[in-house]
């Protein structure tokens, strides 16, 4: 199944092909966790991010489905 | 205690007099700080119901027990007074360098009241205060007063805490700012000194604060600026400050744009993170002692001509005199941050007001002629920052702005209040609830209007995993809690980090330093409060200090009058998104909203009809010498 993916911030760096959004593939029943490996995003970065699944905060175990949109992005808070 | 100087300087405008008030430890561990302090001496010597912009307003300029340690990230100055825009009590912290700078001199906070009959700034140099003439400053913009007063006395490395025309005008969030880019922005505590004819107060001290241990204290600094600095939060606070922001927000579809309308902007790409990184953005900047460095400064050497000496919009500006407004344009949006940063104009509230205004006219609430000529359609970048001018001046229409967007509407009538977001009269910030209902709460509960970093935001506290919810773990965090969740568990939540905010405020120490914003863990501030004092104060002693001031703060507001009503959370919050993502959902449910609110008052021990504090409360608080049952026992 495909999903898309879009990276920012921090997390630029591991987008492919440095576009803002790209589409990828994964296996079904694939979640946040399978994602973030197949892109290289350490583990670690999850905690520091905020991940949106078509917009709203989801559990990273949470089986995605075939079209959704994935967003990766630094979480800030206030300033 | 060390790293206290055991004095507070409090002056008086009307005769010119001061006197030092010697305070002993126990007022210290009691109070901690800002607020804290502030709080101790507007219950004990003002009366409430004061009018803020009169001479009887008290203006508190306060440190901490830390500030002025060589430690990372605690330079915080916290000013509070009674507000002229909400009307209620009214606080702002702001980073830089003047309270660092007031500990050396030999103070640990200045109380200020009265009103001088001519403009005048005070000079606190070694301990000794002088009142000085400042009717030469009057007028001027805030680079020149900094500059003009560190000639006068040929010393530069006098720090200044000052207002602009803005203050002097009394634009009702008019703000004050140290070395030119360091800001109480919020509550428009610059009016306040400006009613009292105070421009500026500088402070020079040459003696350090006696630490208890100085080597752990620097040794705490040298692990930030080492470890600290690798760590995720500390390189991208570095890199990219709050602008991150920006993207998120937008992401989740909910960027503040268009007053409110909408939550995405199609101008985004121009505003983000990135594009400012490449383009108008310069090295950043930091505050006393901080190794992480994470104030923006920008340069436009254009025609807008932007001079990085006042520093360069954080998120929140980005988001209010950018999307809010729907301008696009990089170079406008640093131009309208630095006519405000000269003029001290809070710029949250200026773009809010702004498009409040903006509103009003594509509606026909306000039309051409009214505007001063002025086509004030959103996106218009230019009308911006003519409006900056004329609110900081109180020019034609800017004169009715400088009120706030609340009372412009009272004025303005034809149902022009439904384009404005505040509580407590205090424009909201660029969070919106509709994604993080505890950021409303914030907005709701905050005792000085609507505010954003009262707490750390749910974000961050809804899976075990999440850095903050693993960094303040031992606070008695014991599940995650799901961000639009209104239960229970949510208010517990955000109760548990309103205190740990709040202590972390009357610290006088940066959020952006500490957990869960910063690298610096928990256990490590306790390590530091030891270094610094000598004590051993305890996580629960800090932590009901904090609640105690939050208590304080309310039993102030109960005094002047404030109710329930008050408390209320603007109108847009309970609509639905109708752009983006989220289109057609969103909205707060308000009967839970409101139970949340009553089962919060519940849990500080505050009546949910009158908001008073139970005397047990108070008495557990050992403040009941701020309420009518002072000096009983039950
Ligand atoms: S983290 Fe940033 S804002 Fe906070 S004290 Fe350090 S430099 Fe200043």
């Amino acid at each position: 199944m495909k999903v898309k993916v879009r990276l920012f911030g921090h997390l630029r760096e591991y987008r492919p092909q440095n576009k803002k959004e790209s589409e990828i593939e994964l296996e079904p029943g694939g979640n946040i966790i399978d994602l973030a490996r197949k892109l290289g995003i350490p583990e670690e970065e999850l905690s520091f991010s905020l991940i949106l699944v078509n917009a709203r905060q989801t559990d990273r175990r949470k089986e995605l489905k075939a079209g959704d949109v994935v967003s990766f992005v630094t979480l800030t808070e206030g300033g | 205690m060390k790293g206290i100087n055991g004095k507070i300087l409090k002056v008086d405008l009307n005769n010119q007099q001061y006197e030092i008030d010697e305070k002993e430890d126990q007022f210290y561990r009691k109070y901690i700080g800002g607020r804290g302090f502030a709080l101790y001496y507007m219950h004990k010597e003002m009366d409430p119901k004061v009018d803020p912009l009169s001479p009887e307003n008290m203006l508190v300029f306060a440190g901490s027990i830390l500030v002025g340690a060589q430690g990372p990230a605690i330079p915080r100055l916290t000013v509070c007074g009674k507000s002229p825009l909400t009307g209620s009590f009214g606080e702002s912290e702001a980073g830089g360098f003047w309270a660092p700078e007031l500990k050396k001199a030999g103070y640990d906070a200045v109380v200020v009241t009265g009103r001088a009959e001519k403009p005048v700034y005070l000079w606190i140099k070694d301990g000794e205060v002088e009142f000085r003439d400042a009717q030469h400053l009057w007028g001027k913009v805030t680079g020149e007063v900094q500059e003009s007063i560190r000639e006068e006395h040929g010393d530069k490395q006098i720090h200044v805490a000052q207002i602009g025309p803005g203050g002097e005008n009394l634009v009702r969030y008019g703000n004050i700012v140290n070395k030119l880019g360091h800001f109480n922005g919020r509550c428009g505590l610059g009016a306040v000194m400006g009613s009292k004819n105070l421009k500026a107060i500088a402070v020079r001290g040459t003696e350090n604060v006696e630490l208890a241990d100085r080597e752990k204290v620097l040794e705490l600094n040298r692990w930030t600026a080492k470890e600290g600095m690798q760590t995720s939060q500390g390189k991208r606070l570095h890199k990219s400050g709050t602008w991150t922001t920006v993207r998120s927000n937008n992401e989740a579809g909910a960027l503040p744009t268009r007053n409110w309308n909408k939550g995405q902007f199609s101008g985004v790409d121009k505003i983000s993170d990135e594009s400012w990184q490449e383009s108008i953005a310069k090295e950043g900047r930091g505050c006393f002692a901080c190794p992480i460095r994470c104030k923006r400064v920008v340069e436009v050497d254009n025609e807008i001509e932007v001079d990085p000496a006042y520093g360069g919009p954080e998120y929140e500006t980005v988001g209010a005199l950018g999307s809010t407004l729907e301008i696009d344009s990089k170079e406008i949006i640093a131009k309208a941050n630095e006519l405000c940063n000269k003029y001290t104009l809070d710029t949250i509230s200026t773009g809010m007001t702004i498009a409040f205004a903006m509103e009003c006219y594509e509606n026909g609430l306000l039309t051409r002629e009214d505007c001063d000529g002025l086509e004030l359609k959103f996106g218009n970048g230019e009308a911006a920052l003519t409006l900056i001018d004329k609110i900081a001046h109180r020019e034609g229409i800017g004169d009715l702005l400088a009120e706030g967007s609340k009372r412009a509407a009272e004025k303005i009538g034809q149902g022009a209040e439904k384009y404005v977001h505040q509580v407590k009269g205090q424009e909201v910030p660029m969070h919106d609830p509709r994604v993080k209902t505890g950021v409303g709460l914030q907005y709701a509960l905050a005792s000085y209007g609507a505010d954003h970093m009262k707490a750390p935001h749910d974000t961050d506290f809804v899976s075990e995993e999440k850095h903050g919810f693993k960094s303040l773990k031992s606070l008695g965090l014991d599940k995650p809690v799901d961000p639009l969740s209104l239960s229970d568990d949510k208010v517990r939540l955000f109760y548990t980090l309103e205190v740990y905010w709040t202590l972390i405020d009357i610290l006088g120490c940066c959020c952006f330093g500490y957990a869960p914003a910063g690298p610096v863990s928990l256990e490590q501030l306790l390590e530091l409060i030891k270094a610094v004092t000598g004590e051993h104060i305890s996580l629960k002693e800090l932590m009901d200090a904090a609640e105690r001031s939050i208590d304080m703060a309310r039993v102030f507001n109960n005094k002047i009058g404030l109710t329930r009503e008050d408390d209320r959370l603007t109108d847009k919050f309970f609509e639905d998104f109708t752009d983006g993502p989220l289109k057609g959902t969103g909205g707060i449910d308000r009967e839970e909203f409101e139970r949340a609110v009553e089962l919060y008052y519940r849990m500080m021990g505050w009546d949910p009809q009158t908001l008073e504090p139970e005397r047990s409360k108070l008495a557990k608080m050992g403040i009941t010498w701020i309420s009518k049952y002072e000096g009983e026992d039950s």
